[in-house]
């Protein structure tokens, strides 16, 4: 796997969906948005509880969202 | 929408993570108020064009200029025009059902908002449509801002509701319809003014807040920076752009959320009348508005409330717009990278995640923008070849005035949802330090744009 592929917006730990991001912030849909395009791709790392780019970033902590869907042993 | 939540990369399919790239043109709502807005502009100008304005007239009704001063009065309004508020009301529903579910806005929630939304408004226009309603400062933004809170915090609305009050989308699509009656050559001799002001105005606040916040209060250095960005440029949007540029903790961004709604609510209230009372230029006010408001919802409702109290509100929004939205809000990207390149270079590595990126400034740039520019571009060229008498007697009231009324049906859906989706039980409680590290940089702020507007550049801002 290439190191684009462990960025953080293929982790399971990141939620980058708008809905799932305005819920997770309370408050942030009433002057802001998560469907604008100032925040980029800019998601929620569950595990580590920070804001991270989910296209850019990445951590030792990576963990497949696909494979675990596919049933695949996760990286360890 | 199975499609557009894999889309959005929620059911695994981001393998191969990367920029949204020619997604965002359907999934952000900064290019479908592009969309909707020159859109609704380009037919406007075929249905001119083909002679049937009047259709154009029935669409854009409201009740705002009825000057009505009795119940039977304004009754007699809505009952003569009913199909024509069914027709407009489906119009919106349409144009906004349709965006918002390919966005991933489920539309069962959705609709019954928006018809709750849309009731709301027409008592907003009939309130504002009073004869006497100025005497008593009901201006529609405030009106519409204070029955929201009461709605959402007394009533209670539930949380689903807020899938309709999309307080962004709207006032997007709003600057975008302002461009039609925006010339674009005020937009480029006025640019460099409101630039330079707005590049003193974010220097300096991000600068105040951030060194106050870290050196006199000792905070941590990743929520400085996420507030100070909120506080100069552009509210919660700034911070959580910044968020990521420095690995911010969501506590950071719920606090900037608290921060930036409390004080832009009192700067609501508070900037039309401080600008009365010092009886400003409406284009004087509008500057300042636009260098000491944080979000351009917030603004806006300012702006248009200061503007309507001094019987010129073109004034009071063209300088807002051109201060805040063209001049402030392009330093989002900037900062972004900026703040990125302190956490990567100067902080500790572990503490980020990425190299600050050149790209981010198109990236993170607010899209909406280029359809303002668009709309002021396309209405510039398409009027200029009209005569003044013909202008004033065609132009205006059949093209023009039906699209200033669309404009302010989709502020009046934003001032209306910036209360309903204001619930003060949500908001975080705020440390002492934090709360004092971001009013200093407000009282900063509020002061330098009121030299900047007044004393700097007054002459300038009153002329527009």
């Amino acid at each position: 796997m290439g190191a684009t592929q462990r960025c953080c917006g293929a982790c399971r730990y990141f939620t980058g969906a708008p809905a799932a991001l305005e819920r997770a912030v309370p408050g942030l849909n009433i002057l802001s948005s998560a469907y604008g395009s100032v925040r980029g791709d800019t998601g929620l790392c569950e595990r580590h509880d920070s804001f991270v780019t989910g296209s850019t970033a990445a951590c030792p902590a990576f963990a497949d969202r696909a494979r675990r869907e596919s049933g695949a042993p996760q990286d360890p | 929408m199975t499609t557009t939540q894999e889309a959005w990369n929620e059911s695994g399919e981001g393998r191969k993570p990367e920029p949204m790239g020619w997604k965002e043109l359907y999934l952000k709502e900064d290019w479908w108020a592009i969309w909707l807005g020159l859109g609704m502009m380009i037919a406007a100008i075929l249905i001119f064009q083909g002679g049937g304005s009047g259709l154009l007239k029935a669409l854009a009704i409201n009740p705002g200029g009825l000057k009505w001063s009795s119940l039977g009065q304004l009754g007699a309004h809505f009952s003569q025009n009913a199909s024509l508020y069914l027709y407009q009301f489906l119009f919106w529903l349409v144009l906004f059902g349709v965006s918002t579910a390919i966005m991933g806005v489920p539309s069962r929630q959705f609709i019954p908002a928006f018809i709750v939304l849309y009731l709301l408004s027409i008592v907003m226009f009939a309130i504002a449509g009073w004869a006497n309603a100025a005497k008593f400062n009901l201006e529609a933004p405030l009106v519409a801002l204070v029955l929201g809170l009461l709605l959402a915090n007394v009533f209670r609305l539930p949380k689903w509701m807020d899938s309709a009050f999309r307080v962004e989308y709207f006032i997007k699509l709003g600057i975008v319809l302002l461009g039609a009656t925006f010339p674009i050559t005020l937009v480029l001799t006025a640019g460099p003014v409101a630039i330079a002001q707005a590049t003193a105005i974010s220097l300096v606040t991000c600068l105040v807040i951030y060194f106050v916040a870290t050196r006199t209060f000792g905070l941590d250095r990743r929520l400085a920076a996420v507030i100070g960005v909120g506080g100069a440029v552009c509210g919660v949007s700034a911070s959580m752009a910044i968020a990521a540029s420095v690995n911010a903790k969501k506590e950071h961004l719920y606090t900037s959320v608290t921060l930036v709604v409390g004080w832009a609510l009192v700067m609501i209230l508070v900037l039309p009348f401080a600008s009365s009372a010092m009886g400003l230029h409406p284009g004087v006010a509008g500057a300042w508005i636009g260098t000491s408001e944080f979000a351009d919802a917030a603004g806006f409702a300012a702006a248009s409330t200061y503007g309507h109290m001094a019987g010129n509100e073109d004034a009071a929004i063209k300088a807002f717009v051109l201060m805040k939205v063209i001049g402030r809000d392009l330093w989002i990207g900037i900062w972004s990278i900026v703040w990125a390149a302190i956490a990567t270079i100067v902080w500790e590595k572990k503490e980020t995640g990425r190299r600050p990126d050149a790209r981010e400034i198109w990236w993170r740039f607010p899209k909406f923008v280029i359809g303002f520019f668009a709309a002021s571009m396309l209405m510039t060229a398409f009027t200029g070849s009209f005569s003044p008498a013909d202008f004033n007697s065609a132009v205006r009231p059949n093209l023009l005035l039906p699209l200033v009324s669309l404009r302010t049906w989709a502020f009046i859906f934003c001032f209306l949802s910036i209360g309903l989706t204001t619930r003060f039980r949500d908001l975080q409680a705020v440390g002492w330090k934090t709360f004092w590290a971001f009013t200093i940089g407000v009282a900063v702020n509020v002061t330098l744009g009121y030299i900047l507007s007044v004393h700097v550049f007054g002459s300038y801002w009153a002329s527009i």
